[in-house]
């Protein structure tokens, strides 16, 4: 028998969210699509133990903005993409592209760049530009690494590079 | 009914009535109200109130959920959705505000809001001198100018002191020098520049600072107004919480509220210019709420037309009258034709060799200038007047991202200096009135209001080609002697329209049959209505033009106060 009335049944997936996973709540893509993505972020900006595209949540400004900024079609285009990749890693190694080694989805994420449809490469360019534009645009590379400082109020155009 | 009839009329009669509250109505408004005047000021736009109102100021990209991509629902209705952004989306226009009739291609950016274009404006304010009045006489297009730098002169003063414009006292005649706030210094590679055109050209070319309207050092006139020194955050365009550059909204609106004069009535879609057939003159505005849809009539003594120049246009063309069946003031049927606009086709950039143990840092609110060397004093060449170019060197940092993984991680991590400084120029050119270049209004169709839509017929013409080739092979000459490489020197055949720089229709001059403005604003043919935005504009010059509207217009409101004191208008 179904759980009475108005109670929200929760999937088991979703035992455990952090709150800011909560963002996850108004997008579209399903928990392993979801995973594919985080996947993919680790593998294109992987952590160097400080810091990574995951540990600045490229992860989680993809899903939104894919989910928030793009029409329906696209966000179809984007997930079938996903699927594809899927489809090849269980092909190509019979394991999901989550499972794979960062090697492994390297290649297979290549491979979409060189495939002859071009929705592959529009979804490769664009995945790769966007997850690099969600960590150069973080707060903490823009603050602790490219000394990002809203209000200069000043500027010196003869300053010496060191050498 | 009859006395409640009275009293609505008077609640709706003021001393003056601006339409639009732009750079130039902001600045009909402080100064009507300054002098006393109870002033009604109409914008089509929403309010936006100074800092309050700018929702995309002083914030960094990562304080944008998707980084400045806009949502889908914060989309829908709006046109020019390929720019659109979280930074600017609060400027964007409805698409189906304002239908308008492209006749030819044309670029028209609007900025429908209280405060118009002066916050989205580039703040470059660069004064007229002679050799730009007398042009039209000089080569023979449009009219004479009805009036000389010397008439105007004091109140480009007028105007810089109060808005506070930055710049070096350069001595040169063909862009007199004014009243200035501190400049901020050239970088190494513009000083090159700068040296190598002294040394190759002598006085005719010079490089300088970019005069501009940024308060670099608050004097007492800027605090009063509640500004602040600039600090360089490059985001102007979303509105200054610091008041850090002019506009509207941080400096005139404000100003003339604090008299106790102005009312500011936003969501006002101006229809037409009332005139009084006994009266022989205006007598008020008829405006339809963008909201209610509902007609409304303000009475005024004076009307300021500032609504921005292809606006102007339109309200006028559209004040029909059995004494003005072709529009206000228009017996001459000159009004919307000699329209004009910037000429912006030509851009160059090179690399610059030489310079790499030197660097930038900080950042600046303007860039280099150099004006116009072209024809100046005599006609030297097969095509008419000359630009301006505005040029800016930098050295960036970039980071090879070709790759995927720790090595494209690091890169990101340490972007690195450019190998070389890039220089870029970009040109500003006189384009030359012709009557073809014309507004009109349509003759059925309307816009959401009613109002008849406005056709624009424009395009480039061969002298404004010309003139930007001359610009490709000058600029390529002068980057060759300064040793620059890898010139990249265009002329585009981008829209008309592009540079936001529309000027005339309703242009100034000495007599009635030939122009529509006398040497204060006034309509010749209705004296108490003054059109003080580009609208007027005789001939375009190479400026800049917002500080000439801003200079123009405060000098026709004073005029303006002093006819209603001796009961002139």
């Amino acid at each position: 028998m179904m759980a009475s009335g108005s109670m929200l049944v929760l999937p088991s997936w979703a035992i455990g969210w952090k709150a800011d996973d909560m963002a996850r709540m108004n997008t579209t893509f399903t928990d392993y699509q979801i995973k594919i993505i985080t996947s993919l972020v680790d593998m294109i900006i992987p952590s160097n133990g400080e810091i990574g595209g995951l540990s600045v949540g490229v992860d989680q400004y993809l899903i939104g903005l894919i989910s928030r900024c793009f029409e329906e079609e696209f966000q179809g285009n984007f997930k079938a993409n996903l699927g594809q990749l899927d489809d090849h890693a269980q092909e190509k190694y019979g394991k999901q592209f989550s499972d794979c080694d960062r090697k492994t989805q390297e290649n297979l994420f290549k491979s979409m760049k060189t495939n002859e449809d071009e929705n592959d490469e529009d979804f490769f360019n664009f995945m790769k530009s966007q997850t690099i534009k969600g960590f150069e645009t973080s707060e903490e590379v823009m603050v602790n690494y490219h000394g990002f400082v809203l209000m200069p109020g000043f500027y010196d155009g003869n300053v010496d590079v060191e050498a | 009914m009859a006395n409640l009839n009275i009293d609505s009329k008077k609640s709706r009669t003021y001393d003056a009535i601006v339409i639009g509250s732009g750079a130039s109505g902001g600045w009909a408004a402080k100064e009507l109200c300054d002098a006393g005047l109870k002033t009604l000021c109409l914008d089509r736009g929403k309010n936006i109130k100074h800092i309050e109102d700018y929702p995309a100021a002083s914030k960094a990209p990562f304080d944008f959920e998707f980084r400045g991509t806009l949502p889908l629902e914060k989309r829908s209705g709006l046109s020019s959705g390929r720019w659109l952004s979280e930074t600017n989306v609060q400027w964007a226009l409805a698409q189906d505000e304002q239908e308008v009739v492209y006749e030819k291609p044309f670029r028209w950016f609007r900025g429908y809001h209280v405060g118009g274009k002066s916050l989205l404006w580039a703040r470059q304010t660069q004064r007229w001198s002679d050799y730009d009045f007398e042009g039209p006489d000089r080569d023979g297009f449009a009219v004479d100018w009805p009036i000389r730098y010397k008439e105007l002169a004091p109140w480009y003063d007028h105007v810089e002191k109060f808005a506070g414009i930055s710049g070096d006292r350069d001595g040169l005649d063909v862009l007199p020098d004014g009243q200035f706030l501190p400049s901020t210094e050239l970088n190494i590679v513009e000083k090159h520049f700068k040296a190598s055109l002294k040394k190759h050209y002598g006085d005719s070319r010079h490089l300088i600072y970019g005069r501009c309207a940024h308060v670099t050092e608050p004097k007492e006139i800027h605090i009063q107004q509640g500004r602040g020194k600039c600090m360089a955050q490059r985001q102007c365009n979303r509105g200054c919480i610091l008041g850090g550059y002019f506009s509207s909204n941080s400096s005139t609106i404000p100003w003339a509220l604090k008299t106790g004069n102005l009312t500011m009535r936003p969501d006002a879609v101006v229809e037409s210019v009332i005139y009084d057939e006994d009266k022989g003159k205006a007598v008020g505005v008829r405006i339809i709420d963008r909201l209610t849809r509902e007609t409304i009539e303000f009475y005024a003594d004076i009307i300021f037309v500032n609504a921005s120049t292809i606006n102007s246009n339109a309200i006028l063309l559209n004040s029909r009258s059995n004494r003005f069946p072709n529009g206000l003031g228009n017996d001459n049927e000159l009004m919307g034709k000699y329209f004009t606009w910037h000429n912006y086709r030509g851009h160059a950039g090179a690399t610059v060799p030489g310079f790499s143990n030197k660097k930038e840092e900080g950042a600046r609110p303007t860039n280099a200038y150099i004006p116009r060397f072209r024809n100046v004093k005599k006609q030297e060449t097969d095509f008419l007047r000359g630009y301006a170019i505005g040029v800016s060197a930098g050295r960036g940092s970039g980071s090879d991202t070709s790759m995927i993984g720790d090595e494209l991680r690091d890169n990101i991590l340490n972007p690195k200096l450019s190998d070389e400084w890039h220089i870029s120029t970009w040109m500003m050119g006189e384009c030359v009135p012709v009557e073809d270049n014309h507004i009109r209004l349509h003759n059925s169709l309307v816009d959401k209001y009613g109002i008849p839509q406005i056709v624009l017929s424009a395009e480039w013409k061969e002298n404004d080609i010309k003139q930007a080739d001359d610009y490709v092979e000058q600029c390529t000459q002068m980057f060759e002697k300064a040793g620059f490489k890898n010139i990249n020197a265009n002329n585009r055949d981008t829209l008309p329209g592009s540079d936001i720089h529309e000027m005339g229709g309703v242009r100034m001059g000495k007599d009635s049959k030939t122009s529509l403005l006398n040497n204060y604003n006034q309509l010749h043919q209705c004296k108490n209505v003054f059109v003080t935005d580009g609208a007027c504009m005789t001939s375009g010059g190479t400026q800049n033009p917002t500080l000439h509207f801003m200079a123009l217009t405060a000098r026709a409101a004073n005029h303006a106060i002093d006819e209603l004191k001796k009961n002139n208008l």
